[in-house]
């Protein structure tokens, strides 16, 4: 059954965009929630946020914020994937989902953290999304 | 008993329009005022009932119920049967004209238009 979780995951997926040069992460890089620590990097987590009904009927537009994560070895792994994020983000029909308005709001980066052990910490930059979509 | 708007939809000239966000419909009747010289309180009379109905919709030229309420005001044409249905049998029926179709597209939002229609004539409630 297709959920709203399964499309972005399809929107990201679609064709060899973020899989291919010079983004290169395989679709099995790109998961909901969260990723194994010990996976290679650099890897995409995203989350969707509430769900909300835009327009009155029986079929409504619905929108959700979807929070995108990119980690990375360095800052700069992190920032040059989002031209690849941004050029994924678009309408289309997703896992039968129709999405018709893909708005990318914004991005922070929040930098590495070389250190010893447990504290040595990869960077990640957050890019949100919102989508307004009919099921 | 609360209804729930999922059970809500706007028709003009027979068809339903997509994407709408918000619809209302507004019925006036202003209160004239008869108070004569040297009264100590105001009278009013009722005076001619009139109606509107305004619409904020996610716009989209694609969408052909859109671009009918557009040709609406854009060719000059007549009035067309308006109905707000809230739920099955509850509804509020009329002919109504176009007289403002606003376009709004702003960054980080969707493209909406606010639209307003007159009505003419007498409005049907239930």
């Amino acid at each position: 059954m297709a959920t709203i979780e399964s499309a972005v995951r399809a929107m990201l997926t679609t064709g060899t965009t973020l899989s291919a040069s010079p983004y290169s992460i395989p679709d099995s890089r790109i998961t909901h929630g969260f990723r194994l620590q010990d996976t290679v990097l650099p890897a995409i987590t995203f989350e969707c946020g509430e769900d909300e009904r835009l327009s009155i009927g029986a079929s409504p537009l619905r929108q959700v914020q979807v929070e995108l994560r990119v980690i990375a070895d360095t800052t700069q792994g992190a920032l040059d994937i989002l031209p690849g994020i941004i050029a994924r983000a678009i309408p289309g029909t997703y896992d039968t989902y129709d999405f018709d308005c893909v708005t990318v709001l914004g991005h922070t980066v929040d930098g590495a953290t070389v250190a010893d052990g447990d504290e040595n910490q990869p960077a990640e930059l957050v890019c949100n999304i919102e989508i307004i979509y009919t099921e | 008993m609360a209804l729930a708007s999922t059970l809500s939809s706007i028709s003009f000239g027979g068809t339903t329009i997509g994407a709408v966000g918000t619809a209302t419909v507004s019925l006036s009747r202003p209160a004239l005022d008869v108070t004569g010289i040297g009264a100590t309180n105001s009278s009013f009379v009722t005076g001619v009932q009139s109606a509107t109905a305004t619409l904020d919709i996610f716009y989209d030229q694609a969408d052909t119920t859109h671009v009918a309420l557009e040709g609406n005001i854009n060719g000059n044409s007549a009035a067309a049967s308006t109905v707000l249905t809230l739920a099955t049998g509850m509804t509020y029926t009329g002919n109504a004209t176009v007289t403002s179709f606003e376009v709004t597209a702003q960054v980080g939002s969707a493209v909406r238009a606010s639209v307003t229609l007159q009505f003419t004539g007498a409005i049907s409630i239930g």
